[in-house]
Order: C-alpha cells, then structure tokens, then sequence
C-alpha cells in the first residue's frame, strides 16, 4: 500500500510541557480533537485507547516513543463497530522550545489514499489546540 | 519559474474583515513577520517593498491581485533567488475563518523551501495569535527559531 506523510508546524505561545499535556490528557483533546477521550500511561509499548464520551473505543494505538515536552510517536488503528481492526498509522508530536513559546511539528504517517482528509484534519485540529492553549478555548470545530 | 509550491491552512476565530486587515495594514504586518515594515499601497500594479528592522531590503514584488477581504495575491523577489508568487484566500466557516497561503515557485528538496515552510508557519502562527488574544507572538522566541535554523 502506497503511503504518504502530512508534516504541519505551528507556532504555539506554551510551554512545551504544557503542550504535552494537552496531547496527553483527556480534559484537553476532548476540547480540539472533536469529542475524543485518550487513555494510556504513555510509557513505550504501552497501548493507548482512544474513545468518546460514552465509552465506546474508537481507534487504539500503541505507545512508540514518549519523552514529555519533547517527543511523542504512537501508532493508531481504527475499531469497527463489529471490532475489527483497521489500517496502522504513525504519528509524532515533536516539540521544540524557543523563548516563551514552542514549536509543535507533527508527522502523520499514513495510507495516500486518505491524504486530503488527514492533512485538513491537522490544521483544523492543531489550530484549535493553538487557540485552547492560548485563549483557554478550542475553536468550534464541526 | 520553479513548480513546487508550499501550501499552509490555519483557522482563526476572526472575522474575513479583519483578517484583511491584519494582512494588508503595515502596524500589523510588523508584529508578526518579524518585525519588518512593508511600503505599499495595495492596489494591483502597485509595487510592494519589505524592509526588515535590521534597515536591510527584504523580498520586493508588484501587487497582482487584490479583492479585499477573500484573495491577495503578490510577486516576490529575493535577490539572488528565482521569483516565487504568493497567494492568501479567506474563506468563511461561521465564527472563524481560514487563511490559506500558497507560496508557488520553489523546488521542495531545497534548503529554501525548509526555511521558507519554518517561515510561514511562524508568520501564520503569528496572524492568529494577533487576531485572537491582541497581542503578538514574542519576537525573541521567533528569532530563536531562526537562529537555530541558521
């Protein structure tokens, strides 16, 4: 399968521990990433589940590389409703610190085919986080 | 000129008004690229001349499309590099907006096109963090980032 790699920077006035935490912790991607609950100990190896709400799992992935406020690589795969697994991807937060803000870069590994959709998921995602971190609210995404 | 173009989407919660605002008045420009002042007067035909804080010419260019506040688009010139275009489009979606920027004319494995995506990402960046929270993106950590790269 061919596959293609989104790259999206941006600029975020945080610290880079600060950013972390929001990659991190449900109490902030529920905020900017459209309702989604994370839970993992985000040690190396360790699986990671992803799911709304109501508790239902929606994707899962697993734990590559994690260094707070400076790296976070993890795999993911989608769970159909009938609990089959989809397709892997592979993604990486790095982050880098410059003065009184940071620079969050992020890596999307993934299948061509889904290229448009992961790139404009990103910058919508990212610029909500952005706005979270920086005025205390995500942007009202659809 | 070169094919290669650099695209860069991010969403703002602005109005399209004053997102033209910010791209095309000179007290804004100079807080977020980087302290630099641009002398123009916007109208296509017109000459655009970048000046960075240090006194030193920056990129030059001639205004090719102005449709106050969805599209501007304008030639830019960096002696001793091949003339690239630049194109901003503001589009609408409720309570934000997005700035898309093309910046055409670059071939992706050069050490200019690193550069010039590090570039637009602090500049893009930079226009949200105006536009939402009134105040600017610190200058130094902004330079930091250029020092590193350099």
């Amino acid at each position: 399968m061919e596959e293609k790699e989104v790259v999206y920077g941006i600029f975020i006035k945080a610290t880079p521990e600060k950013i972390w935490d929001a990659l991190t912790q449900s109490e902030f991607t529920r905020k900017y990433f459209w309702g989604t609950n994370v839970e993992s100990d985000w040690k190396p190896g360790s699986k990671i589940r992803f799911f709304s709400d109501d508790g239902t799992t929606f994707s899962e992935g697993e734990v590559i590389k994690a260094e707070r406020g400076k790296i976070l690589s993890q795999s993911e795969w989608m769970i159909g409703p009938d609990g089959k697994k989809g397709g892997e991807s592979v993604i990486t937060f790095e982050i880098e610190k410059h003065g009184d803000s940071s620079k969050l870069i992020v890596t999307h590994v993934h299948s061509a085919k889904d290229h448009k959709k992961a790139m404009h998921g990103w910058e919508m995602s990212m610029s909500s986080l952005k706005s979270l971190l920086e005025t205390g609210e995500a942007l009202q995404l659809q | 000129m070169k094919e290669d173009t650099f695209v860069y989407v991010t969403f703002i919660k602005t109005t399209a008004e004053k997102l033209w605002e910010a791209l095309t008045n000179s007290e804004f420009i100079e807080k977020y690229w980087f302290g630099s002042t641009f002398e123009t007067d916007w109208k296509v035909g017109s000459k655009i001349i970048e000046t960075r804080d240090t006194g030193e010419p920056g990129f030059h260019g001639e205004i090719l499309e102005s449709e106050p506040p969805r599209r501007l688009v304008y030639s830019f010139v960096v002696p001793g590099r091949e003339a690239s275009k630049v194109t901003y489009e503001i589009a609408s979606h409720g309570q934000m907006v997005t700035l898309k920027v093309i910046h055409a004319g670059y071939d992706k494995d050069s050490a200019e096109y690193k550069s010039t995506s590090n570039g637009w990402s602090a500049i893009m960046s930079g226009i949200k963090t105006l536009l939402e929270t009134g105040k600017p993106l610190d200058k130094d950590s902004i330079y930091d980032l250029f020092g590193r790269l350099n």
